[in-house]
């Protein structure tokens, strides 16, 4: 759900939750994606807050417009959210991990190690 | 988004409407004061007695001018109340502006007034006929005037009007004190002042010349004219002083 | 279209300027909040805006026509607030009822439907409900007018957190089924922010910005770490609000217009501010708050 007092903007987070449904295939290629006043309704929020997610989206090539009928998933709306997140979201966390490693004096050895265990539990948990 | 226009005439006749719904309870208070009024005309309200060649006589003459006079007091104080500040603001929740406001309130007060002065001569007849059923016959020296339906009507027009002319006067009245409070003390003063001392022009004070003008005109037609004219006018002054009176300040 | 628009407006009250040079333009189908602090001027603004006052100088315009004593203005206008007093001698129902023979748009189902939810009685007189009834159902009232230009001042004083929160999400879908022009005052921003597109910050009478609510999320960021390293860090910046946290940590709300990872590079703590708190900062007399007193 979008969280009104959390750190990310509203219409960061509606984006964000456009392209989830994305990828868990809610929405595929050429479907419709909701308004922004169902968006709007659904969150709780200002219909301009909504479509400025929208046009995120629409910038990202995650959806296209079809005058007058609304916005559409594009064919490689599933590539491009995945490339953004790596570049974007992973990217940030990685580096929030090394601000943070740097204020608790964690050698980068040991980073490393850290970051090694918990893709082993990881995968662990999927088997 | 979609903007509706609306027309002075069609908002005056809502806002007339409404006002004739929202304040019903004047016409509560003007029944009460008519019946006050009929209890104390109904002892005779002039008495004249003496004796002389050995008979005692006395005389009772029976008038409705109690009935008449308490439905002016009630037109006078109606009216100040309707320009008071919630019932102002009270039409600026619905739509209105300052012009559709007064038009409303002067079509009000003459529906109050065409009420008032039925009902004022309709009890003031009453208040003969109560008299007739309760006096000894043999006592009764007749009516001072015959009642044909004309005498009513212009009876009640008559009526109508001058009770109109109260209604007038006590809107100026509160349209004044809504300018300034201080009115509040200086109108009765002037009113008071004016009644004792009076100006006077050609030996005659002005109070008796008012007087004289209204109450001493016998043509029909002609009075109807200068009494309508006096509230036109009234009316017009009350809605100038006002015309840019702010509302929920 | 603008619906309204002001230009140098100014009401004077006893020589004091309660609104002091105002140019402001809103658009049409906007949801915008007035914020401001106690006497900054907002009753008084939205008051000239409704028409119920008139302007000591500069101009007012709304929908093209000068509010005080327009017909039309009036008609596809409404300001709501706390202090209206209803005629005495109506039920609430047969306020309703008047409401729908002056109002053209009048939507007389939506109103009856929120008559009973809120479980008003129609033969209830407005004058005996309480402060909160009395605001919620002023709210019906105006959200029924469908005024394509409505007016909230301080719409939700004394109604509960439930029916505070259940009136902004009738007022939000109200609008998204019937898109108008919407101003909302209120003290407690974070509670209508997230259903606000534009703020418009007044203080002193006078406007101190009007934007759209995401870029006022975006306006400044709260920056904590050591006094030393913060305080020689901030000397070309823009600081709303400083606040000592211990005698070697510190906590600052500056501007944002420099690119975040210069302050987490330097090892500070980065925070966003609220579009509430960011009001409170730009309106304080001063750097400091409240504990500025007790030092």
């Amino acid at each position: 759900m979008v969280d009104i007092n959390g750190s990310k903007p509203i219409y960061i987070q509606i984006a964000e939750w456009v392209e989830n449904e994305i990828l868990r295939g809610h929405f595929k290629p050429n479907d419709k994606v909701h308004s922004q006043y169902t968006l709007a309704d659904m969150f709780n929020i200002n219909p301009a807050t909504a479509a400025k997610g929208l046009n995120v989206l629409h910038d990202d090539r995650i959806v296209y417009n079809k005058r007058g009928l609304g916005k559409f998933v594009t064919d490689d709306a599933k590539a491009i959210i995945l490339e953004k997140r790596k570049n974007e979201t992973l990217k940030r966390l990685l580096r929030d991990v090394v601000i943070e490693a740097n204020h608790l004096q964690i050698d980068e050895q040991e980073l490393r190690d850290m970051l090694e265990d918990v893709i082993r539990d990881h995968k662990g948990e999927k088997t | 988004m979609s903007l509706n226009k609306v027309t002075t005439r069609q908002i005056v006749m809502k806002q007339y409407q409404y006002k004739l719904k929202a304040y019903y309870q004047v016409f509560n208070s003007m029944v009460i004061l008519q019946v006050i009024a009929l209890l104390f005309s109904t002892g005779g309200i002039m008495f004249r007695g003496g004796r002389g060649f050995g008979l005692d006589i006395s005389l009772n003459t029976y008038t409705a001018d109690m009935i008449i006079i308490f439905t002016f007091l009630w037109a006078f104080i109606n009216a100040i109340t309707i320009t008071t500040k919630a019932y102002r603001e009270d039409d600026f929740i619905f739509v209105t502006n300052r012009q559709t406001q007064h038009l409303s309130n002067m079509l009000f007060l003459i529906t109050a007034s065409v009420i008032g002065g039925v009902t004022a001569v309709l009890v003031g007849y009453l208040n003969d006929i109560i008299f007739f059923f309760t006096t000894d016959p043999k006592t009764f020296a007749g009516y001072s005037e015959l009642i044909t339906p004309f005498d009513v009507l212009t009876g009640v027009v008559a009526t109508s009007l001058y009770v109109l002319m109260f209604c007038a006067a006590g809107y100026l009245v509160g349209v004044i004190i809504q300018l300034n409070r201080i009115f509040t003390v200086i109108i009765p003063v002037l009113i008071i002042g004016f009644l004792i001392v009076g100006g006077q022009t050609e030996g005659i004070p002005v109070n008796v010349r008012i007087y004289l003008f209204y109450v001493g005109e016998t043509d029909v037609l002609l009075f109807m004219l200068k009494s309508l004219v006096t509230s036109a006018l009234i009316f017009a002054g009350s809605f100038f002083l006002l015309r840019n009176k702010e509302v929920r300040v | 279209m603008n619906v309204i628009e002001t230009t140098g407006l100014t009401k004077t009250y006893r020589r004091m300027n309660a609104v002091d040079d105002f140019t402001v333009t809103i658009n049409d189908n906007t949801i915008t909040g007035v914020i401001g602090r106690n006497g900054a001027g907002k009753t008084t603004l939205l008051k000239m805006l409704a028409g119920l006052i008139k302007e000591t100088s500069g101009d007012v315009r709304v929908f093209h026509e000068h509010p005080f004593n327009s017909l039309y203005a009036s008609a596809n206008s409404i300001l709501i607030d706390d202090q209206m007093l209803f005629p005495e001698a109506l039920t609430l129902s047969e306020l309703l009822a008047q409401g729908a023979r002056f109002y053209p748009g009048w939507d007389e189902a939506f109103a009856q439907q929120l008559f009973d939810y809120f479980s008003f009685e129609p033969k209830q007189i407005h004058e005996h409900l309480s402060k909160g009834k009395k605001s919620t159902f002023n709210m019906i009232f105006g959200l029924a007018t469908r005024c394509a230009l409505t007016i909230f001042d301080e719409p939700t004083t004394g109604m509960d957190a439930a029916v505070r929160k259940d009136m902004y999400r009738v007022l939000l879908k109200d609008y998204l089924a019937h898109p108008r022009t919407i101003l909302i005052s209120s003290h407690h921003l974070e509670e209508v922010e997230h259903i606000l597109e534009n703020i418009l910050l007044i203080d002193d009478g006078t406007l101190h910005l009007h934007k759209s609510v995401e870029e006022l999320k975006e306006y400044a960021v709260r920056l904590t770490g050591p006094t030393a390293l913060l305080g020689q860090w901030l000397y070309n910046k823009d600081v709303l609000h400083k606040k000592q946290h211990s005698s070697d940590m510190m906590e600052v709300v500056v501007k944002r217009d420099f690119p975040l990872e210069q302050a987490e590079r330097m090892g500070f703590h980065v925070t966003p501010v609220a579009p509430s708190d960011v009001c409170i900062y730009l309106t304080a007399k001063s750097e400091g708050g409240i504990d500025d007193v007790f030092k």
